[in-house]
């Protein structure tokens, strides 16, 4: 594939962390928070869910269940990877060979 | 005049001519090929029907109702956008094919017969493979060609379907083959085999379980901005088609919930990112496989309505991912991170795809996937129900987080590019700017589809929001996790296996060993053969050479004694 990246500027003049870079920890701070204040909304807004949301079932009515299925269900995607890599990883140039 | 036309042939002729514009006004032809196409489009009537006879029998060339205006509208959505965003490419053969491929795509979703369908179905095949040699490797030609192999099975398939169906029942109109409205269910094992061949036809065009892996495989060898178009119009034609054949069929449940899942697995270790889009389209294809097989009012606007959503998002982040192809030459994330920093217009606009597509509240994603997902919780499927979170939860994982930060952020590659040129910050523009606007103003989407809702679906409740924030930046929080606790899979360059390995490696090796099986007993016959035949000819020769019984020289008494014994036994003949 041809690129186009030949007038690029120089590596160095940019190589110092970005903003972002430099603030990671306030990044997952932020989440962090985010995710209380989803708990904390779910407390708050409770009354309210049973009349503008019809719950289909009784799990939904727990206490951050979803939450914690949001949690566990990436975790679990990200382990049955490990898993699946055990079987179906092969060398770059696999098909090429 | 014009709406006595299929929609979409003022693209397919008019790329006909875009070679008199030369190589430098090409693209600027084709973006107003589908300009004229939508305007075109959108003056045409309601409930729109053209009938054309041809040898005998009466063909629905023409059939726009409800259903096929909001794809065929999408598909417009998409070309234009796909279009800007390939206004600096040069090569006009690739602009002929997108154009005659989204011209097709969009007659096929207006076809109200099955030999229309059929003959547009195998022009969107023929047009789009252009769209993947256009790369101009070994690879791309090699992998093109697997793609047009599976492309015209499916055209077969379709069309044995439509000859066996129009024995069967005289019909060659393209309905609902069980007859069945929204609200009705029913199974694969009701339909004649005419109608199975087509779901067949329509199970590979969509990605099916199984019947995936060209999706995979071709997809991520197209060029930049050929594989915006392809991202948009073969796979999202089969699910109109199944909405439009098989809506209610209970299997397609649970095929779409397989759909759903298992793609985002091989998302999670793949390093080429093009390839986890793929599979991610492969997810997304699922949800609306299930909504079609639920079959109702609400399932079958959800599944409109993501599609719809799903044809913008989706184009939004191959747009993405084709800016970094075309500025680093690569889309492996082993290669790429930190270019967030040269290329701060691409990171935004790939972070408001991906949020899109994870379903944050203000995109669109939001308002579409959880008309599927409320219309399984409506029937009370718990499993089912259950099973699309843990999938909505992969979405997160493999488009939400895994595109943008390893692209964008991760680790710092060190690679200092140039921001993708103007036209494609425009055409992903426009995408992120629908993928926000069809995120707030929903109402806006909501009265395009297909089926009026005795209760008004209303996305945005504070449950309904409060409950999808709380799954999505939990799983965030998840990967924070990992990724601090390094149980994250580090990317690797690697080849992982597919159901593609079957005809790349498998059937190449079980032929190769049928060829040597029938070598070996074709040579073991022979060496037989030869050997008998070595024998009868010795045995011959020793009859007959000198010393044999019937070629040596006989004494003259013993020719007379054999003589008589003759005579004799002819005289005894002659008696009896």
């Amino acid at each position: 594939m041809k690129t186009e990246n030949e007038n690029s500027p120089d590596d160095s003049h940019d190589s110092k962390p970005s903003w972002i870079e430099r603030n990671v920890n306030m990044f997952i701070m932020g989440l962090v928070i985010a995710c209380i204040a989803t708990l904390v909304a779910q407390l708050v807004f409770r009354p309210m869910f049973s009349t503008e949301h019809p719950a289909h079932f009784e799990i939904e009515a727990i206490f951050g269940f979803e939450a914690i299925f949001g949690f566990v269900a990436f975790v679990a995607v990200v382990f049955l990877g490990w898993v699946l890599r055990m079987f179906v990883k092969r060398k770059e140039d696999y098909y090429d060979s | 005049m014009i709406h006595s036309l299929p929609p979409g042939l003022i693209m397919v002729i008019g790329a006909l001519l875009l070679p008199l514009l030369g190589r430098r006004f090409s693209a600027w032809g084709a973006l107003a090929l589908s300009v004229a196409s939508l305007a075109a489009f959108w003056t045409t009537p309601d409930f729109h029907v053209v009938n054309l006879t041809l040898f005998g029998n009466e063909l629905n060339v023409v059939r726009v109702d409800r259903l096929s205006w909001i794809f065929a509208l999408v598909f417009h959505i998409a070309a234009i956008t796909a279009s800007v965003y390939a206004l600096h490419v040069k090569d006009t053969r690739q602009h002929i094919a997108g154009m005659v491929y989204a011209g097709s795509a969009i007659a096929a979703c207006c076809a109200g017969d099955m030999i229309t369908l059929f003959v547009c179905w195998e022009l969107t095949a023929v047009s789009s493979v252009f769209l993947i040699w256009a790369t101009g490797t070994e690879k791309s030609y090699r992998s093109g060609m697997r793609y047009l192999i599976i492309q015209v099975i499916s055209g077969v398939l379709l069309l044995s379907g439509a000859i066996v169906h129009f024995h069967d029942t005289g019909s060659l109109a393209f309905g609902h083959f069980l007859g069945l409205v929204p609200g009705q269910t029913g199974s694969v094992r009701e339909l004649g085999l005419g109608a199975q061949l087509i779901l067949l036809a329509f199970g590979i065009k969509g990605a099916f379980p199984l019947l995936h892996n060209w999706l995979q495989d071709s997809y991520p060898n197209g060029t930049p901005t050929g594989t915006v178009f392809l991202s948009a119009f073969t796979t999202k034609l089969a699910i109109y088609s199944l909405a439009r054949g098989f809506a209610g069929l209970e299997e397609l449940i649970w095929i779409g919930c397989a759909m759903t899942l298992f793609p985002i697995v091989f998302a999670v270790i793949e390093n080429d990112l093009r390839r986890v889009l793929a599979y991610s389209l492969n997810n997304q294809l699922g949800f609306m496989v299930v909504g079609i097989g639920i079959g109702t009012e609400l399932s079958l606007n959800g599944t409109a309505a993501h599609a719809f959503c799903h044809i913008i998002y989706k184009a939004l982040l191959f747009m993405s991912m084709g800016a970094v192809l075309l500025r680093v030459g690569t889309t492996k994330a082993t290669e790429l991170g930190g270019l967030h920093k040269s290329m701060p217009w691409t990171t935004i606009f790939c972070i408001i795809g991906a949020g899109s597509i994870a379903g944050f509240p203000l995109l669109s994603g939001f308002i579409s996937k959880s008309m599927i997902i409320s219309a399984a919780g409506e029937q009370h499927r718990f499993v089912l129900w259950l099973l699309l979170l843990v999938a909505s939860a992969g979405v997160m994982e493999h488009s939400g987080i895994k595109i943008p930060f390893f692209a964008f952020f991760a680790h710092d590659s060190g690679k200092r590019v140039k921001e993708a040129p103007w036209n494609m910050l425009l055409g992903m523009f426009i995408a992120a700017f629908f993928c926000i606007a069809l995120g707030i103003n929903y109402p806006a989407l909501y009265q395009l589809l297909p089926f009026k809702m005795h209760h008004a679906y209303v996305p945005y409740t504070p449950a309904h929001v409060i409950m999808q924030l709380q799954l999505l930046l939990f799983a965030a929080l998840a990967f924070v996790f990992l990724m601090k606790t390094n149980l994250y899979p580090a990317e690797t360059r690697s080849t992982n296996l597919d159901t593609d390995w079957v005809y790349r490696k498998l059937l190449p090796w079980l032929i190769g060993i049928g060829g040597a099986v029938v070598g070996w007993v074709d040579r073991g016959i022979r060496l037989c053969f030869r050997a008998m035949l070595g024998g009868v000819f010795d045995r011959f020769q020793r009859l007959f050479n000198d010393r044999g019984a019937l070629g040596g020289t006989w004494s003259t008494s013993l020719m007379a004694f054999w003589a008589a014994i003759l005579l004799g036994v002819c005289l005894l003949l002659y008696y009896f």
